[in-house]
């Protein structure tokens, strides 16, 4: 009973009910006499002259149908966003670990075909027939690149557009080598390869794997 | 031209956000004796007068911050509400408690007494005032529990616990007490 009376917000019994229907009583007859009460309009008339002579209510903020001129933060903050979301689509939120697992090298082999021999030159045969150099047809990283660019301001981590001609899914491989750059790279001698493919600790690893099997 | 008494308080106060004075001052004379009312509850007469001096003019400088799909009275009674804590605070008394007790027990009845009726007055000095003002707002100025939950910043459960006790606490005390209800 006392339950449901809360729940419904109605009276317990007869005595509540006439203390409510008094409290209501009372409260009409204040409000009629405090209308008519000659203090209260007093006090209401101080305050009308007193915020006549105040400033102007605040209006900065309208509600609706407002034409602002003030085009300058709104455009930054568009093109802030538009960063960020094509950051948060492209890169996603994870940062790339260090030491990534055997199986990030299906990333590198979908640009890279291994063919790997005995001796430590397997990186000479590598098939970089892959390797897109040339620029896409519709080149979309004059637009990604200075917005990643811009983006990459505000966080520590680099951001790398994926259609980056130079792009590089393995964070330990030199980033955004020229074309001569890289065919120099390669040819150069047998101690810069082998330091370059100690750079990449996981390649020797599967190299290893495959000449095992 | 409209007389300004055939609007709702809503429309005053929209009317008012896009800068009618005469509309604001409309709202001032309706509301100026509920707020006072109100704000007894957290202290003398000088103490409501000054914070609803205080609550309206805050809503005259802040009315474009008035969301137009709601209704106006929970809005200022929340301003309200706020100040006075805020004032009671800053003067570095209790908000619930001490001022009741210390307030009842040395102005038993004052001059703020005779605007507020024999049962209100009674419920003043028996309720907490979280309580007290829940069951003026929602019985006084026909708020309804939702609208007084926001207001207390309760949820509507709380609120009608607060009023079922208020309620069940005044009948007792008339029971043993009796006046005429």
């Amino acid at each position: 009973m006392s339950i449901k009376s809360i729940l419904q917000n109605k009276p317990c019994n007869e005595e509540e009910k006439k203390v409510i229907e008094k409290l209501r009583r009372e409260a009409k007859s204040e409000k009629h006499s405090s209308f008519q009460s000659e203090k209260h309009r007093n006090e209401v008339n101080q305050f009308l002259d007193l915020i006549k002579n105040k400033s102007k209510p605040d209006r900065k903020i309208k509600k609706t149908n407002r034409n602002s001129t003030f085009y300058l933060p709104r455009l930054a903050f568009a093109s802030f966003s538009l960063c960020m979301i094509s950051f948060l689509i492209f890169k996603g939120f994870e940062k790339p670990e260090k030491n990534k697992s055997a199986q990030d090298l299906s990333l590198i082999e979908d640009l890279v075909e291994f063919e790997f021999q005995r001796d430590l030159d397997f990186i000479k045969n590598i098939n970089l027939e892959k390797f897109t150099w040339e620029k896409p047809s519709f080149d979309l990283n004059l637009i990604l690149t200075p917005m990643a660019d811009f983006g990459s301001l505000f966080t520590d981590i680099k951001i790398i557009t994926p259609l980056n001609p130079y792009f590089d899914p393995i964070q330990n491989l030199p980033n955004r080598l020229t074309p001569s750059e890289f065919w120099e790279f390669k040819e150069n001698t047998t101690e810069e390869i082998k330091n370059f493919r100690d750079s990449i600790p996981f390649l020797e690893k599967i190299y290893q794997n495959n000449r095992k099997s | 031209m409209q007389n300004k008494k055939s609007f709702s308080d809503e429309e005053l106060a929209i009317r008012a956000q896009q800068g009618d004075m005469a509309d604001f001052e409309e709202l001032a004379k309706r509301y100026w004796p509920r707020l006072h009312r109100f704000l007894l509850t957290y202290g003398n007469d000088a103490f409501a007068s000054d914070i609803t001096q205080e609550t309206l003019l805050r809503a005259y400088q802040k009315v474009s911050y008035y969301h137009s799909k709601k209704t106006f009275a929970p809005w200022i009674f929340t301003i309200a509400r706020n100040l006075a804590l805020n004032s009671l605070k800053r003067s570095k008394r209790k908000a619930e408690v001490a001022m009741d007790e210390s307030f009842a027990e040395s102005h038993p009845r004052t001059e703020n007494d005779h605007e507020i009726g024999i049962v209100w007055g009674k419920a003043k000095q028996i309720l907490s005032k979280t309580a007290y003002a829940s069951l003026r707002l929602h019985y006084g100025e026909e708020l309804t529990i939702n609208e007084v939950a926001n207001i207390m910043g309760k949820s509507e459960i709380a609120i009608k616990v607060i009023l079922h006790r208020s309620r069940k606490k005044i009948a007792k005390y008339f029971k043993s007490n009796p006046i005429k209800l």
